[in-house]
């Protein structure tokens, strides 16, 4: 067993464990549009951090972690700029975010 | 000694936030506990000696993505989550599930090192030198990537302008 | 060790990469008057970037040349059948139909998984915003909104994959990233989630729910855009996967995935009352197809498989943009809604009949000989290949769920040619114009010329091996 520590792998397998599991609890729980994205995020902070974390304990270390890190950050930016669009148009129409409230789709 | 303590700060830091997040009944609490969870996960970064992530994370994600999401907040006519009811039973099995996950992680971290041909050994990288590597894998080996990144951010701009303005005209054009 | 997926000048992507700037440009440049221009702009971009996936082979993947191309030439197909600038944005709308192409291309040629996580991205950001296109729609921004929180879940859980997945390996390249020997449970587990994005672009059935949603609220035309080019180059990724990445029990898990999607798709699209949502579980449905055609490879199945996409395409394509001309302008598919379809348009009505029974899988149609050769390699009992009882089941799942599908495809039949409009109700629909009879005349020849081509499979698979 590992000491959980600055440099023990494990440690930050456990962060990024949490944080996944805390963005699903905030997706699965919560009826906001906005604690979806609350979630997504940190979902994709929990990879990020998982990235870079595999990254610098690899047998051969190399930049390719850090580098798709870099690609998560850039992709969330455009992802919540998509989504608060969205949001956006969804509030022009129903004055709300709420996915109980926004239902018209059905058979 | 030092280190260590704000090593644990910045996890718990990271894990109060995240847990915050997913738990707290006002939305916009909820996104600046988010904020404070990507604040730990940049301290994280400094631990790994990914310098340059870390100034990103602070800059990009709670500078900008989490403004983002802030403004977002406005959209629901729910903020202060006075309506929101989770159930308990709900929130106990999304608190045991954190916890399974954590451990799982936690093993899974062990058996990779365990299974790793060479002792895992730390690299130290002096603050900088993570920079040139990263500008070098991009700008050779994941060249394509790299501007497939950049045309995903000018598409996204483009399309999120475009939603937007097109809801907010509809009165203008209703007159011509 | 890296290798990542080599860029070159003279791909496709840079060409669709070019066009796009060019348009945003144009649109911004050019008086309103000589709009249409930019319109034409992108549809010559989407013919070039064609022409040049023709001859440009994908690295290390024969199969990734003809589905990137004709993932390209869908592109072009939506374009053309919209080149009308009388909406606003037009310029925004070519764009992102544009980089709906470009991801499409980046995923059908991506040989790590970053490359496959960004092409997925750059096919789905696009999506949701042509999802939510028709302003102060309801509907259609329930459409978007929902697209873009399920697609941000899939994603996210398709990273967290990856980057397990480059923890227990060391490798984001397809190939390097096999281990030798029987695979880890973990490792197994990741691979899984990691192909999660590619399930929810195909539509497969644990990833399928956001589909009906969206298909229905999204206008007819968007759902072209985002539904047909995607699947091919996600099944292009998939193919990728499989013969870079073989494991033992990869057969069993997509016929698995082939039966519920089946059995899902086909039940439940006869209790719809929306032509679009009908058409999205006939989407799952030869979804599940396609990944029983993918079970059977090796052998001859890429041909099937590109057979079955080419036919799907062009049938799928033509049904959208003839619902796309019949349908009111508020944008409703509703079946009430197409009623006095016939007499209003008869001939648009006819080619909606013909994509609509192709699709079905009847007989002279494409549909029909490319079910044909997926029954017929799921079936194969040859000295070289081994027993695969779940594909066979997979087989017999199609066998039967054709004709329960068949019924939903001729309630939208019936609503469309059978049932009469409600005397007093006088519906707008859209003006069809020359391009948009271009794409159906396209899609009608190849609905024909695919069901007519019976070696279809042995030659297109001499191309794809």
């Amino acid at each position: 067993m590992a000491e959980f520590g600055p440099d023990s792998l494990p440690a930050y397998l456990l962060v990024a464990g949490v944080l996944f599991a805390a963005g699903v609890l905030a997706i699965g729980t919560r009826r906001s549009a906005i604690s979806v994205l609350i979630g997504i995020e940190l979902m994709l902070n929990a990879a990020a951090l998982q990235f870079v974390a595999y990254d610098r304990f690899a047998t051969t270390p190399g930049p390719q972690g850090q580098a798709a890190a870099a690609f998560v950050i850039v992709v969330a930016a455009a992802e919540a700029a998509v989504a608060l669009a969205l949001l956006f148009a969804v509030y022009k129409t129903t004055r709300d975010v709420d996915l109980e409230s926004t239902r018209e789709l059905r058979s | 000694m030092i280190a260590a303590a704000l090593f644990l700060a910045c996890c718990g830091l990271a894990i109060a936030g995240a847990l915050g997040a997913a738990l707290v009944r006002n939305l916009f609490h909820a996104a600046l506990l988010l904020g404070l969870s990507l604040c730990g996960v940049a301290g994280l970064y400094l631990f790994l000696h990914a310098y340059y992530l870390a100034c990103v994370q602070i800059v990009v994600y709670v500078g900008g993505i989490l403004v983002l999401i802030l403004f977002a907040t406005l959209f629901s006519a729910d903020v202060m989550g006075r309506l929101q009811r989770t159930p308990r039973w709900l929130l106990a099995l999304g608190t045991v599930g954190a916890a399974v996950a954590g451990s799982t992680a936690w093993q899974l971290g062990s058996q990779v090192l365990a299974a790793r041909p060479a002792p895992a050994a730390v690299r130290e990288t002096p603050p900088g030198h993570d920079v040139g590597a990263i500008g070098d894998l991009l700008l050779g080996d994941w060249l394509l990537p790299f501007l497939a990144a950049g045309f995903l951010l000018t598409v996204a701009l483009v399309g999120a302008v475009a939603t937007v303005r097109r809801h907010q005209r509809t009165r203008e054009v209703a007159h011509g | 060790m890296i290798a990542g997926t080599p860029f070159t000048l003279g791909s496709p992507e840079t060409c669709l990469g070019v066009g796009l700037l060019a348009v945003l440009l144009a649109d911004m440049v050019l008086a309103r008057t000589h709009q249409q221009l930019t319109a034409w702009l992108a549809v010559l971009t989407a013919a070039v970037a064609m022409a040049i996936a023709w001859h440009t082979p994908v690295a290390g993947l024969p199969f990734g040349t003809p589905a990137r191309t004709a993932a390209i030439a869908i592109i072009g197909l939506v374009l053309l059948a919209n080149t009308r600038v009388g909406e606003q944005d037009h310029g925004a709308w070519s764009t992102n139909v544009l980089a709906i192409g470009l991801g499409a291309s980046l995923t059908a040629s991506a040989a790590d998984f970053v490359t496959l996580w960004l092409g997925l991205e750059l096919m789905s950001l696009p999506g949701y915003v042509l999802a939510g296109w028709r302003a102060r729609d309801r509907r259609a921004a329930e459409a978007g909104m929902k697209y873009v929180l399920f697609g941000g879940v899939a994603s996210a859980l398709t990273l967290f994959g990856i980057s397990h997945l480059y923890g227990l390996t060391g490798q984001l390249d397809f190939g390097l990233a096999a281990p030798a020997g029987p695979l880890s449970p973990t490792l197994v587990a990741a691979l899984c989630l990691s192909t999660i994005g590619l399930g929810y672009k195909l539509t497969v059935v644990p990833f399928h729910f956001y589909a009906p949603d969206v298909y229905q609220g999204a206008p007819a035309i968007a759902v072209a855009a985002v539904s047909i080019a995607p699947k091919i180059a996600a099944m292009a990724a998939v193919v990728r996967l499989l013969t870079n990445l073989p494991f033992a029990g990869a057969d069993l898990a997509l016929a698995g995935l082939a039966i519920v999607s089946l059995g899902i798709a086909c039940f439940t699209a006869l209790v719809q009352h929306d032509a679009r949502r009908i058409l999205a579980f006939s989407g799952i449905g030869h979804a599940g197809a396609l990944l029983l055609a993918a079970a059977c490879l090796p052998g001859q199945a890429l041909g099937a498989t590109l057979h079955y996409l080419l036919a799907y395409g062009a049938a799928n394509l033509g049904a959208f943009v003839c619902l796309w001309l019949l349908e009111p302008k508020n944008g409703s598919g509703a079946l009430a809604d197409l009623a006095g379809a016939w007499t209003r348009r008869p001939g648009i009505t006819a080619l909606l009949s013909l994509f609509l029974l192709s699709l079905a899988g009847l007989p002279p149609l494409a549909g029909f000989l490319a079910k044909w050769n997926v029954l017929a390699m799921a079936l194969q009992r040859d000295a070289g290949v081994a027993d695969r009882p779940w594909v066979t089941w997979g087989a017999v799942a199609l066998l039967l769920s054709t004709p329960i599908a068949a019924w939903a495809y001729l309630q939208i039949l019936r609503a469309a040619v059978l049932a009469l409009p409600p005397p007093e109700t006088t519906r707008e629909s859209r003006r069809p114009d020359a391009g948009a009879m271009a794409v159906l005349a396209i899609c009608a020849a190849a609905t024909l010329g695919l069901g007519l081509w019976f070696d279809a499979a042995s030659t297109l698979d001499a191309m794809a091996r």
